[in-house]
C-alpha cells in the first residue's frame, strides 16, 4: 500500500495498525523529516517501513501514481491531506491515473443502526456536478465495488427530491433516462431506479404509500447516488456525525483504488478503508 | 420586538412547541386558515395542536368530506369552524382571503396542490406578496447539534441563482429571527470549505458572500463555502483549518438545489432522530404544510413554528416595520 503524504497522526496510526495486523505492507510517500516528526508526535514507529522521499504533496501524489501504474503498490491511501488537491491530480490527463472513458468517483460505505444493509453513498469527492455520462460511471463504480464485496446485482437509487418526473426539474429527467437505460439492459450488473426520494429509497412502506409499487430498488437500496457532490458530502457527514454511522471511503475507477476518508472520520474509519481497499485489490 | 415573549433564543423543537403555547397563553393565540381541509393528516395535526393550546383553526372546504375525514381518522374537530365550499379553488381563495383580511395569521395547505395554493397567496387579489419569492425552510432539531438548523430551500426553487439565493436567505432569516436568534449565521453549502477556481459552485459562494456583505445587514453573518461538518461543528472546522464566525455555529444552511436540501434533511430525519419543523416564508403570512410521512411531533412542530413566525410578523408590524 502506498500512503500519500502521511501528514496527520490519525492516518498514520490507522496505516501502521493495518500493517501490524498483517493486512498490508505500507510504503510512506512524503517528506521524510515531516513523516518522522508526525510519527513521533503520534507515538508511532516508522523505522521499519519504507519511505519514498517527496518534498511536497504534489510530488508525493505524482510519485504515488507512478508507483501505482508500475505495479509497485496495489492501492493507495490518502494521508490526512486535502482531498481536492489529490483528486485534481488524479483526474488530470497528465497523470494517466484514469483511463479514457472511465469515471473516477468516491464511494462511502456506511453502516447505520437504523438501516438493514450497508449503504454505498456516492460521489462526495470527485464529480462536482455530474452529467449523465458521469452519473452512469458513478453507478458502475459503486456497483463494481458492491459486487466485489459479494453483493450480487446491487440496487442503485438515483436520488432526487421527488419520485415524479418533471421536465422543469432537470435532475428528474436525467435520472429517469438513466433508469430507462437500465431497464433496457444498457447498463449491466445492477438494478437502477430513479428519480427516488431518500425516504422512498430506504423504506418500502413509504414507497408503497407514494405509489412506487413495482420498483426493484425502492425500500431496499444499496447504492445511494446523489445528484451533486455537495449532496453526497452532506449525507456522508450527516451520517458520520449524527447517525452514528460506521464508514469506509474509497476512490474507485482509477488505476488502483484509493482509500480516502474525511477529517470527520475517526481512526476506525480510516482502518476500515485500508482493509476494504486491500480486500478489493485481492479480488 | 415582542420582548415580553421572546426573551430567549429557541434551541429545540420542544421549545418551538412550548413557545407557541406560551404565545397562546398570553392571549395571542393564532388562527390558522386551512385551504382544502379534507385531509386527515392536517386535521389530526391541528386537532392535536389545538388540544395542546397552540392554535385555533378555520376549515375551508367541502363540509361533508371534512367531516368524513375526521371520522375516518378519529379526529376531534368540534373546536373548529367549517366554512363550506365544495369547490377546491374557491375554498382556497376564501382561506387566503381570511388571512389577507387579518382574520387568520397562518395559511395551511390541506388537500390542495402546493403550487395552486401559493399562486392564490401571491395573486394580485391579495396584498400578501413581498419583494421576495416564497421558499421553504426545514428547521432541523438534530440530536448532537447544539442549536436548530434551518436548511433551505428544499421545496420551492429547483436550482436557485444568486438573486434567488439571497431572497431564500432573507426568508429563512425571518424564521431564525422569529426564534429569537440574533445575529443570524448563514452557511453557504459546499462540498469543500475553500474557494477553488475549478469548482464553479465555490466561486458562486464567494460572489454571494461579497453581495451579502455589501448589503450591510447588521444582523446577518455569512460564510461559505462550508461543508456540512464544518458548518455544524467547530471541532471539525478547526481540524480542517476553517475559521470564521459561522463555522460550527450555522443557523441557516443554504444549499444549492432542492435535491440537496431534501436528501440531506431526510437522511437526518430517518437515521439521526432529527425532528423537523417546516414553514414557507416570503409572503406576508406564513404558509404551513405537513406531509403524510411526517411524525406527529414533526407536524406539531411545523404548525407551531408557523405560529411563531406569525407572531414575529405581528411584532414587526406593531413596530411599523415591513417584511
Amino acid at each position: 500500500m502506498g500512503m500519500i503524504y502521511p501528514r496527520g497522526g490519525k492516518c498514520l496510526k490507522a496505516a501502521l495498525q493495518a500493517a501490524d495486523d498483517g493486512y498490508i505492507t505500507p510504503i510512506l510517500i512524503g517528506h521524510k523529516v515531516e513523516i518522522e516528526s508526525t510519527a513521533r508526535a503520534a507515538n508511532q514507529d516508522v523505522i521499519k517501513h519504507k519511505i519514498i522521499e517527496a518534498e511536497n504533496l504534489k510530488f508525493a501524489i505524482v510519485n504515488a501514481i507512478e508507483m501505482a501504474k508500475a505495479g509497485d503498490v496495489d492501492f493507495l491511501l490518502k494521508g490526512c491531506v486535502d482531498t481536492t488537491e489529490l483528486v485534481n491530480v488524479l483526474i488530470g490527463k497528465e497523470s494517466g491515473f484514469l483511463s479514457k472513458g472511465k469515471t473516477l468517483s468516491h464511494i462511502g460505505i456506511m453502516q447505520t443502526p437504523k438501516y438493514h444493509k450497508l449503504m454505498f453513498v456516492t460521489d462526495s469527492a470527485v464529480n462536482a456536478s455530474p452529467k449523465p455520462t458521469d452519473t452512469i460511471g458513478i453507478v458502475q463504480n459503486a456497483s463494481s465495488l458492491a459486487s466485489l464485496m459479494g453483493i450480487e446485482q446491487p440496487k442503485a437509487a438515483l436520488l432526487a427530491a421527488v419520485e415524479a418526473i418533471y421536465p422543469a426539474i432537470p435532475v428528474t429527467m436525467e435520472e429517469a433516462a438513466i433508469a430507462k437505460m437500465s431497464d433496457r439492459g444498457q447498463i449491466k450488473g445492477c438494478f437502477i431506479d430513479g428519480p427516488l426520494s431518500f425516504d422512498v429509497a430506504i423504506d418500502a412502506e413509504v414507497a408503497h404509500s407514494k405509489g412506487i409499487t413495482n420498483s426493484k430498488v425502492a425500500g431496499d437500496t444499496d447504492i445511494f447516488v446523489c445528484p451533486s457532490m455537495e449532496t453526497a458530502d452532506g449525507v456522508y457527514k450527516a451520517m458520520v456525525m449524527y447517525a452514528k454511522a460506521e464508514a469506509a471511503g474509497i476512490i474507485f475507477g482509477g488505476a488502483v483504488p484509493v482509500a480516502s476518508t474525511y477529517a470527520v472520520d475517526p481512526i476506525a474509519h480510516i482502518f476500515n478503508s485500508i482493509v476494504l481497499a486491500a480486500y478489493v485489490t485481492l479480488h | 420586538m415582542g420582548t415580553e415573549i421572546k426573551n430567549q433564543a429557541i434551541m429545540s423543537s420542544d421549545q418551538i412547541i412550548e413557545q407557541a403555547q406560551e404565545i397562546s397563553r398570553k392571549g395571542k393565540r393564532k388562527m390558522v386558515a386551512v385551504a382544502g381541509a379534507s385531509d386527515v393528516d392536517v386535521l389530526s395535526a391541528l386537532s392535536s395542536a389545538n388540544a395542546d393550546g397552540i392554535l385555533d383553526a378555520t376549515l375551508f372546504g367541502d363540509r361533508d368530506k371534512i367531516k368524513k375525514c375526521a371520522v375516518e381518522g378519529d379526529v376531534d374537530i368540534s373546536k373548529f369552524d367549517i366554512v363550506h365550499n365544495g369547490n377546491v379553488s374557491a375554498a382556497t381563495y376564501e382561506a387566503v382571503k381570511m388571512a389577507a383580511e387579518g382574520h387568520a395569521n397562518v395559511i395551511m395547505k390541506g388537500f390542495v396542490s402546493t403550487s395552486g395554493l401559493l399562486k392564490t397567496v401571491l395573486s394580485h387579489d391579495f396584498n400578501l406578496k413581498t419583494k421576495n419569492l416564497v421558499s421553504h425552510s426545514a428547521v432541523l432539531d438534530i440530536p448532537g447539534y447544539h442549536k436548530l438548523l434551518a436548511m433551505t430551500d428544499g421545496g420551492m426553487v429547483v436550482r436557485p441563482d444568486l438573486e434567488q439565493k439571497i431572497q431564500i436567505m432573507e426568508n429563512a432569516a425571518l424564521v431564525i429571527r422569529a426564534l429569537g436568534i440574533k445575529p443570524v449565521k448563514v452557511a453557504l453549502s459546499g462540498a469543500v470549505d475553500f474557494v477553488h477556481e475549478n469548482i464553479p459552485q465555490t466561486i458562486e459562494c464567494r460572489k454571494m458572500v461579497e453581495r451579502v456583505e455589501a448589503m450591510d445587514l447588521d444582523d446577518i453573518v455569512i460564510q461559505g463555502p462550508l461543508t456540512f461538518d464544518a458548518a455544524t461543528s467547530k471541532e471539525m472546522a478547526s481540524l480542517k483549518g476553517v475559521e470564521g464566525p459561522v463555522a460550527g455555529e450555522a443557523d441557516i444552511y443554504l444549499v444549492n438545489s432542492i435535491e440537496e436540501c431534501n436528501i440531506i434533511a431526510k437522511a437526518l430525519i430517518n437515521f439521526a432522530d432529527t425532528v423537523f419543523a417546516g414553514v414557507i416564508t416570503g409572503a406576508k403570512v406564513p404558509v404551513s404544510l405537513v406531509s403524510r410521512t411526517d411524525t406527529m411531533k414533526n407536524k406539531k412542530a411545523s404548525v407551531s413554528i408557523a405560529c411563531l413566525v406569525a407572531e414575529y410578523y405581528k411584532s414587526l408590524g406593531d413596530m411599523g416595520g415591513e417584511l
